[in-house]
């Protein structure tokens, strides 16, 4: 027991120098790519090139289920994108709300029976289309609830444009996100299947309009992690990733995809946590299966702002869901592709360092916990060595985060205000104290509820943008 | 475990290290921006008036004069940001007074100097602010920055600004060349690139149709499709690219000839529509009902049968494009078919042609309006599929 305990924690501490060591690798191609995305995004001439005719045009697919009070500002703010040509799709999954309401009376859509939809993908029964011509483009789908997925295929049979955008319904686009994401695309467009959006938390951000006018940090806790945590998920690693073409996932919040290769890959999959993953996975098995130069690329300047939970209730939903969707995406598709030289980076490093360091990470997290009470229990350890181990996570982890501020000022820099930085940098370090740790568990528990057949949505409550709003006024007023 | 634990500490010393190199970097980033932010503000204060000066002066023929006194180079370089915000609101006498007055200032030299500098994105800087102040004196160094330079974004800025100072088509076509050798195939950027030039370059596009390289093919047939005018002397080229082995000259070619009329001979539209590429076949029935070519309405009608989705429905919209006319063709498919695709089409483009027409009718006080979607329903009456519950619907 005791050799057994000993070579685990030897086993540990690589592990951990590893993963980390790995991500700092992944960092340093984010640094590599930052001044080519800093000089395109500050000299590209996006005005013009948003009044441009060899822009490409865009179905923007916004599935919503029970999203009746942030839907209007979304669909407002989409409406009023700065792209040559576009059009919005919003697509009502048999919501339980006012969802299908709210949307008719806001924009005062009439049915439309008989709109040719391409059926080229299946999906649950289509209850009527919507569309007013004083809003040219956009629609209403309403079906039965099926799921995003679903709905993503619904929209996919309407779209009339050969680009896609899937976009949250609680999220909010930057007025040119789109346009910086299609020059992108016209940079490559033979080989670019997917490009993914920057997702950045908006609670605490002043909205008017379906505009973020007022860029703040959260003030709440949980939001403020996840500011943090997507800082670093997307700058120091995305960028790095698509720099070495191994990026596994763009975000369901917002994505840009070539809809003639989404159809070659049979669609989103129905019933599917992680769906977003999953389009990705089947984009890169079809092109290198199929020998086809092609790309995922990331585009860090086009933002998209999200509603983050503020609670530890639904924040747990949305991360036992992730978790399902990891863990399903890696034994359906993982395993079959994991370490085959054919599936080039993608196989050979995107999807072991997915499962040793993603999908596995609770189980390594909790038997070293395990092992730990072991250590003391056998009187195997001291206070200086279980010091070292903490530190070295510790540090490693804080020095990513410090990296992922460091892209943010050189590219970027939303949060202008000294305080932000220092703020920032005060959540990456506080994290490590609790955070991460749940979040490990909610990874676990979402393994399990795989096991158990769960594929619902779980709970997903959001504020209205208006609420949000009063917060940050009230908060404001008392100075 | 000694070992790994030596291993660790060992690590912890080089974690530290690196965390404090990295905030040591992160903090004097932050203070240099935040003083560089400072910097031009005050710049802008200070030259406030100077700035209001130059719109106002941007019509009158002299040329506009340098500031008072002694400018620093950092201002010098604060000032060129807001010239060229200047530039991009102003167009003819006033840019090149603004362009002028840059040269004046010395930046132009600077610019050409910052080109050859050791560090790529100082060169990438210099080439946008000299493509801004359009400076056709760099344009040979502009040329080899772009033939030296790796495929990445910095490419796209140093070919637009090798447009904006370009001397003739040949600097363009030099341009172009660089950049296809890339074979990355973004013919519509170059386009857009090539737009940004003050020459005209439909003759440049013209003259792609004849060459050998597929991509200066492309390029030439997606700039003549942006063009409002269509360009004499392509004729023979282009029928020739319709025979093209290359499916997206073919459609590019095609989509070319349906923009213009006189091209659409009557055999040509035959021969496009009966095409073996359902692209082709598509842009022509769309081309079809946007020309308002009624002639061909049995050709139409017969395409909505067609075994490609987007043939049919583009026959279908191109029938209710050409008028109660064509609408009479789509409702004698509800009587002649019995089932099958082409009914489908036809049936759910009526339906949404009845439902818009009633909207309209009902919007506007137009009479023609009114009695032409009273033409409609009396057609969709006459049909057999009269029993259809729409049409109860749209009379309620």
């Amino acid at each position: 027991m005791r050799d057994f305990l000993l070579y685990y924690g030897v086993f540990a501490v690589y592990y951990v120098i590893a993963i980390n060591s790995l991500y700092f690798i992944i960092l340093m191609f984010s640094f590599k790519s930052i001044m080519g995305i800093l000089k395109s995004s500050v000299y590209s001439r996006f005005q013009s090139l948003s009044g441009s005719r060899h822009v490409p045009p865009i179905s923007i697919l916004v599935p919503a289920y029970n999203e009746e009070l942030t839907i209007i500002e979304n669909v407002r703010s989409l409406l009023s994108l700065n792209y040559p040509k576009y059009e919005v799709i919003v697509v009502n999954d048999g919501s339980k709300d006012d969802t299908l309401q709210v949307l008719i009376e806001e924009f005062q859509l009439t049915s439309s029976e008989h709109m040719p939809m391409q059926p080229v993908l299946q999906t649950s029964k289509i209850r009527g289309i919507y569309h007013n011509p004083a809003f040219p483009n956009l629609y209403l789908i309403d079906k039965g609830n099926g799921g995003k997925a679903d709905s993503l295929n619904a929209g996919i049979n309407l779209s009339h444009y050969p680009l896609i955008a899937s976009i949250d319904a609680d999220s909010l686009l930057e007025k040119d996100a789109l346009i910086r994401i299609a020059k992108v695309y016209m940079e490559n467009p033979e080989e670019t299947v997917a490009i993914g959006g920057d997702i950045r938390i908006a609670n605490g951000c002043k909205i008017e309009d379906g505009v973020v006018s007022d860029i703040r940090l959260p003030d709440k806790f949980l939001p403020m992690m996840q500011s943090v945590e997507y800082l670093k998920a997307f700058l120091g690693g995305r960028i790095g990733w698509s720099a070495i073409n191994g990026l596994i996932i763009v975000s369901g919040a917002f994505g840009v995809f070539r809809k003639d290769y989404v159809v070659k890959v049979g669609g989103y999959r129905e019933g599917y946590p992680g769906e977003d993953m999953n389009i990705i996975i089947k984009l890169h098995k079809y092109m290198l299966e199929n020998n086809l130069p092609y790309r995922v690329a990331f585009c860090p300047d086009a933002v998209c702002w999200t509603q983050a939970p503020d609670s530890f209730r639904i924040l747990g939903s949305q991360r036992r869901r992730w978790g399902r969707g990891n863990l399903k995406n890696m034994i359906e598709y993982g395993k079959n592709m994991v370490l085959r030289p054919k599936y080039k980076v993608f196989g050979m490093l995107t999807l072991p360092f997915n499962i040793l360091f993603e999908t596995l990470n609770p189980y390594f997290r909790i038997t070293g916990l395990l092992a730990l009470i072991g250590y003391t229990l056998l009187d195997m350890t001291n206070a200086h060595v279980l010091l070292i181990y903490g530190l070295l996570n510790l540090l490693y982890g804080v020095l990513l985060g410090i990296g992922s501020l460091l892209l943010e000022e050189i590219a970027f820099r939303r949060y202008p205000r000294f305080k932000d930085i220092v703020k920032m940098l005060f959540y990456t370090i506080l994290m490590f104290f609790g955070y991460r740790q749940i979040g490990v568990i909610w990874r676990f528990l979402g393994h399990i509820e795989y096991l158990r057949n769960n594929n619902s949505w779980g709970t997903m409550t959001r504020k209205s943008w208006q609420a949000e709003n009063k917060n940050i006024s009230s908060l404001e007023a008392r100075g | 475990m000694e070992t790994p634990l030596a291993t660790a500490v060992l690590f912890l010393y080089a974690l530290c290290a690196v965390m404090i190199v990295g905030l040591v970097v992160l903090f004097a980033l932050k203070i240099r921006n935040s003083s560089a932010d400072n910097k031009a503000r005050h710049c802008q204060e200070k030259y406030r008036d100077y700035f209001v000066y130059l719109q106002a002066h941007g019509e009158e023929e002299e040329r506009l004069k340098v500031p008072h006194g002694e400018v620093t180079q950092s201002e010098k370089q604060i000032m060129q940001k807001k010239l060229f915000e200047l530039m991009e609101l102003f167009t003819g006498v006033h840019r090149q007074k603004l362009i002028w007055l840059c040269e004046d200032l010395g930046l132009i030299e600077l610019d050409r100097k910052r080109l050859k500098g050791a560090w790529k994105w100082t060169r990438v800087d210099a080439a946008y602010n000299l493509g801004m102040m359009r400076s056709k004196e760099a344009l040979p160094d502009l040329l080899q920055l772009l033939e030296k330079s790796s495929y990445d974004p910095s490419i796209f800025i140093i070919a637009r600004s090798i447009a904006r100072c370009a001397r003739d088509t040949g600097d363009l076509r030099e341009m172009v060349l660089l950049l296809v050798r890339y074979k990355k195939n973004f013919h519509e950027l170059i386009v857009d690139i090539l737009s940004d030039s003050q020459i005209d370059t439909a003759p440049l596009f013209a003259s792609f149709l004849r060459e050998t390289s597929t991509d200066l093919v492309k390029i030439g047939l997606i700039g003549l499709l942006a063009q409002s005018q269509s360009q004499p002397g392509i004729e023979s080229a282009l029928y020739k690219l319709i025979e093209s082995e290359d499916k997206d000259i073919r459609i590019k070619a095609v989509k070319l000839v349906c923009q213009d009329v006189r091209y659409l001979t009557e055999q040509r539209v035959k021969a496009f529509m009966n095409h073996k590429d359902w692209e082709i076949r598509a842009m022509m029935a769309k081309a079809v009902g946007g020309l308002g070519l009624a002639g061909y309405i049995p050709m139409l009608k017969s395409a909505v049968g067609d075994s490609s989705w987007w043939v049919r429905h583009h026959s279908a919209y191109s029938l209710t494009a050409l008028e109660v006319e064509g609408f009479a063709a789509l409702c004698e498919i509800l009587r002649e078919e019995r089932m099958g695709n082409k009914l489908q089409m036809a049936h759910e483009v009526i339906q949404e042609e009845l439902e818009k027409g009633k909207r309209q009718a009902a919007a506007t006080q137009d009479v023609e309006k009114q009695l032409q979607y009273n033409q409609k329903l009396h057609l969709y009456h006459k049909s057999y599929r009269k029993t259809i519950s729409t049409v109860a619907a749209l009379e309620r």
